[in-house]
């Protein structure tokens, strides 16, 4: 488990990660989003040991990760743009792999190359971007390495490659003790993906939460109620986190189970009433209003 | 749990990696050893007059691959700041830094494996290129058994100068977030000391007219200081401390070497440090460590600003426009160092405390020294605080040059000149700083002397004056009367018998007419050989000394014909130096003698003439000489300036001149002698 407890981290008078604390279970895909600048790349590079932390530590299962070789050697880091030696190969980069991480699957690595149609012999600088991330995600993935962060790896990849990435991660998960965590400014990208999501804001972590579970504690309800007493009724019964009303079309985003919803809305006897389930972006602009945050503009 | 990174096999995959390094490095020491010795054997063997001498091409080929050879250690310094600024580019780049601090391995550790793999591609060119050139050494049978530890040794010495110069330049690698300004930096690292010391040449210069000599910068001491300055520097002045063994005789001593592995280590050790507390968000940043920045600016721009003033005083002597330069180069000198920090222009005047700190620091010290604050050139110590003093002039104080080990060695020259006597000096000094400020010194009318103030509590205070030509040649003739004085300022005074032994001396007259009295009289003495006899008489003792007997009382008539026929002897040998009309011949007119100013003393004559010099000189006076009409000038023989004390003997490699006054009777007769004998 990594535990990032009252970390900070400023560049010159710029503050980028501010006392964040968070949680990141074992064996789940971890999904950090936020603005650009929000610090989502700060966070991974000091989870990894790249940053050292102004203050705060970062630990996997209570050992601090900053130059500590023990720890390191369970994370791969993959940032958003990855590095090869110059004129390097596939092959070349397997083998320095092998080196530099001992538990790399050589074998593996060069079998998804060739399910990924990746030439090992090529040079990577004539690799297009999306071709080179495929390669450093494959390298993530054959280091066998615990955690494997990825800073953006998404960006950029075509949507077949991004599903069957996806699909690797997932066999991975399946297969051993693998727990991704993905930083990426756009929720849409892993929501069909993670576990769990954190949300990184303006250097605090607003929240991280399992996914299911905050899918299945909101909803979004439109509905058309004729009785003005009884649509109050029922905005006074309900968690409402946001409220709309075109006409006589009233929308909500209220917190509940889905059946105490119903009941709720069954007493305020609508002319027309559905549930609708919410997407991730509509979660976070709803849960991020709440507390204070209004992100509208921001996201995406 | 994870298994360990596998140091060996990082570090042989980074030396891999940085084959084409290994490469380069490889091509350039191939032409510079291997190549050139091939060239060097080759011309070497066709040469007439080293083919038939294995000494000399043994010695030609140690000389080209062993310790001394300046070429191979420049390239060698070079190789060091490549490999450091090409190895340790990671530092500098932000996406390799995310690889690599990324890596399960100690950040020290790392610095290792890059350290090692970049040392590596140096020692395996340049050992193979030492390799190869002792195979053409031994090709061309210009490598003896015993040459191979030397090349050996001094190849460890080349090892060890790169890792000086390596580990020197990744300091500023180390320091700098940017490869322009590693660049920069190393620059900074190399020339910043040699760049202080000509600032202080040019001030001391410029505002300490008493100051004894701004030249040390040039001087031994100067070398020294610049020699120590960098370890670029170190290396380069490394053979002077050579144990002279070996076939080059330019051997690495135990000692040097030590203290270049001495200096490879601790350089090494800060660089690990250094890389250890260097914040991976340092790359980018044109200094890693945000804290140097300001310190940085300040230690350029000060001395930057300083430089502008002094050159200003220099070109104006006008305050206002010294204080416009000093402004203007606080602020310029500021806004160069913060564009080269934010490489923003809008932001070069950013940080103006910086700028105000300048201004502020360099104009305080451009004041002290334009004003003389602490009364530099006016000090003057109270008599009676005062244990003793010397005094040098640049004319006739030259001669303590002639000493092994004190030419151009001002002060030194003055420790030994020190007398208790110094009541002329003293009042010498007083003319001397109340000239200060003259704006014209008249040649002639005024002298540059040197002088030396030995206070009672042990300090030692050093000035040069400009005195006027009364109260100097009044201050010399008293301490001339000093026998003490005479002798240390003439070492003439204290030559021996056995430095005699080994003189060859010369005479030059500008005023030749001068022998012109003492002619008739040496003709007379030569006219007959009971005559010459005579005239020779008085040079028994010389003959005496010139083979080594100096029981002067016990010569004979036969000493003196031996002597006699000595000097013929060597007249002949020596014919071709003298140089005269041999057209005109001797008519005892002055018409002849103006073409006859240069001639050979014969060695046999040397203690003779010396013995009279001595004699006129310790009745002569100070302005007689500085007035002269030619001088004696004598040359040590001795191959080396390894013999005797110091005292009393000639620096082999220097000529020891003697003014000839106009009342000098004794030598110029002896000269008129001389003279005759050679027509």
């Amino acid at each position: 488990m990594i535990q990032l407890q009252q970390v900070t981290k400023q560049f010159d008078d710029i503050l980028a990660l501010d006392h964040v604390d968070a949680q990141i279970s074992d064996n789940c895909i971890f999904g950090l989003v936020g603005t650009n600048g929000s610090g989502k790349s700060t966070l991974l590079r000091i989870a990894s040991g790249v940053l050292r932390p102004d203050s705060g530590q970062v630990c996997v299962d209570g050992a601090p990760v900053w130059d500590n070789p023990q720890v390191k050697g369970q994370i791969c880091f993959l940032p958003d743009t990855a590095w090869f030696f110059p004129n390097a190969t596939a092959n070349v980069m397997r083998d320095y792999y092998k080196i530099v991480y001992p538990g790399f699957d050589g074998a593996r690595f060069d079998e998804l190359l060739a399910k990924f149609d990746l030439n090992p012999r090529r040079k990577l600088s004539t690799f297009s971007k999306g071709m080179k991330k495929q390669v450093a995600v494959l390298l993530g993935i054959c280091t066998n390495s615990r955690y494997l962060f990825c800073d953006e790896t998404f960006d950029g990849l075509d949507p077949v490659m991004r599903q069957a990435v996806k699909s690797l991660f997932a066999s991975e998960i399946l297969a051993r003790t693998f727990t991704p965590v993905i930083a990426s400014h756009s929720l849409r990208e892993i929501e069909d993906i993670c576990d769990h999501v954190g949300l990184l804001h303006k250097g605090g972590i607003l929240f991280a939460k399992d996914l299911d579970e905050m899918k299945l504690g909101i909803h979004k309800i439109q509905c058309v109620i004729s009785d003005p007493e009884l649509e109050q009724a029922l905005l006074s019964s309900l968690e409402v986190l946001q409220q709309e009303k075109r006409g006589s079309l009233l929308t909500l985003v209220a917190r509940g189970s889905r059946s105490e919803i119903e009941y709720r809305l069954t007493e305020a006897q609508p002319l027309f009433s559905e549930i609708l389930p919410l997407t991730l972006e509509e979660i976070f602009i709803s849960e991020t209003e709440v507390v204070g945050y209004d992100i509208k503009n921001l996201i995406y | 749990m994870t298994s360990k990174i596998s140091f060996t096999k990082l570090t042989l995959d980074e030396t891999r990696k940085l084959g084409w390094l290994t490469a380069a490095q490889l091509l350039v020491f191939l032409m510079l050893l291997p190549l050139r010795m091939l060239i060097v054997m080759a011309s070497c063997r066709n040469s007439a007059s080293m083919a038939g001498d294995p000494a000399v091409i043994t010695k030609t080929f140690c000389l080209n691959t062993g310790a001394g050879h300046l070429e191979n250690t420049v390239f060698i310094l070079i190789a060091g700041v490549f490999c450091a600024l090409i190895v340790f580019s990671y530092l500098h780049s932000a996406r390799q830094l995310d690889f690599y601090h990324s890596l399960a391995i100690r950040r020290n550790r790392l610095f290792a494996v890059k350290y090692l793999s970049g040392a590596l591609t140096f020692v395996t060119a340049y050992l193979i290129s030492q390799l190869l050139t002792m195979l053409v050494g031994a090709f061309y049978r210009a490598m003896p058994l015993r040459a191979v530890p030397e090349i050996a040794l001094a190849s460890v010495q080349g090892i060890l100068q790169f890792l000086c110069s390596y580990s020197w330049t990744l300091l500023a690698v180390m320091l700098t977030g940017k490869i322009l300004t590693s660049v920069f930096a190393a620059g900074v690292l190399g020339f910043y000391l040699p760049m202080l010391l000509l600032l202080d040449v040019s001030m001391v210069q410029s505002f300490r007219p008493t100051a004894l000599s701004t030249y040390y910068f040039f001087d031994e001491t100067g070398f020294q200081i610049l020699g120590n300055s960098s370890p670029w520097a170190f290396c380069i002045t490394q053979s002077e401390w050579s144990s002279a063994k070996g076939v080059t005789r330019l051997l690495p001593n135990a000692g040097g070497l030590c203290q270049l592995l001495a200096i490879a280590v601790i350089l090494t050790l800060i660089c690990a440090a250094l890389c250890h507390f260097r914040r991976t968000e340092a790359a980018g940043h044109a200094l890693a460590f945000s804290c140097t920045e300001s310190v940085v600016k300040l230690l350029l721009a000060i001395p930057t600003t300083l430089f502008a003033a002094t050159l200003a005083y220099e070109l104006f002597h006008a305050l206002p426009a010294e204080l416009a330069f000093l402004l203007l180069f606080g602020v310029l000198s500021c806004a160069v160092m913060e564009f080269i920090y934010r490489w923003d222009i809008r932001q070069a005047l950013s940080h103006k405390r910086h700028i105000l700190i300048t201004v502020a620091v360099a104009g305080a010290l451009f004041l002290y020294f334009r004003f003389d604050l602490p009364g530099y050139n006016t000090r003057l110590p109270a008599r009676e605080e005062i244990a003793s003093m010397a005094l040098r002039d640049t004319w006739l104080g030259n001669h303590v040059d002639e000493l092994p080990g004190l030419r151009g060695k001002d002060r030194k020259a003055l420790d030994m000149l020190e007398t208790e006597h110094f009541e002329p000096i003293y009042e010498l000094a007083q003319n001397g700083i109340a000239n200060i400020g003259l704006d014209h010194y008249a040649s002639g009318e005024h002298y540059y002397v040197q002088i030396k103030y030995h206070t009672k509590s042990g300090k030692e205070i050093y000035r040069s004056y400009t005195v006027n030509r009364e109260p100097f040649f009044q201050a010399m003739d008293e301490l001339m009367q000093d026998p003490a004085f005479l002798k240390n300022y003439f070492p003439i005074m204290n030559w021996d018998a056995a430095l005699l032994k080994n003189l060859d001396g010369n005479v030059n007259l500008f005023q030749p007419e001068i022998l012109t009295p003492y002619l008739d009289d040496a003709a007379g003495a030569d006219a007959g050989s009971t005559d010459a006899g005579d005239a020779d008489a008085g040079s028994t003792d010389a003959g005496d000394a010139n083979a080594g007997n100096t029981d002067a009382a016990g010569a004979d008539t036969s000493d003196t014909d031996a002597a006699d026929a000595t000097i013929a002897d060597e007249y002949k040998m020596d014919a071709n130096a003298v140089i005269y009309d041999s057209a005109a011949p001797y008519e005892a007119s002055e018409t002849h003698l103006l073409y006859s100013t240069d001639f050979t003393i014969p060695a046999s004559w040397i203690p003779r003439v010396v013995e009279a010099y001595r004699e006129d000189l310790a009745e002569a006076k100070a302005e007689d000489l500085t007035d002269s009409c030619g001088y004696l000038y004598f040359q040590n023989r001795t191959p080396s300036g390894e013999t005797g004390p110091e005292t009393g003997y000639l620096a082999s490699y220097y000529e020891a001149n003697y003014e000839i006054g106009k009342g000098f009777d004794r030598t110029l007769s002896l000269l008129a002698q001389i003279w005759l004998l050679q027509q």
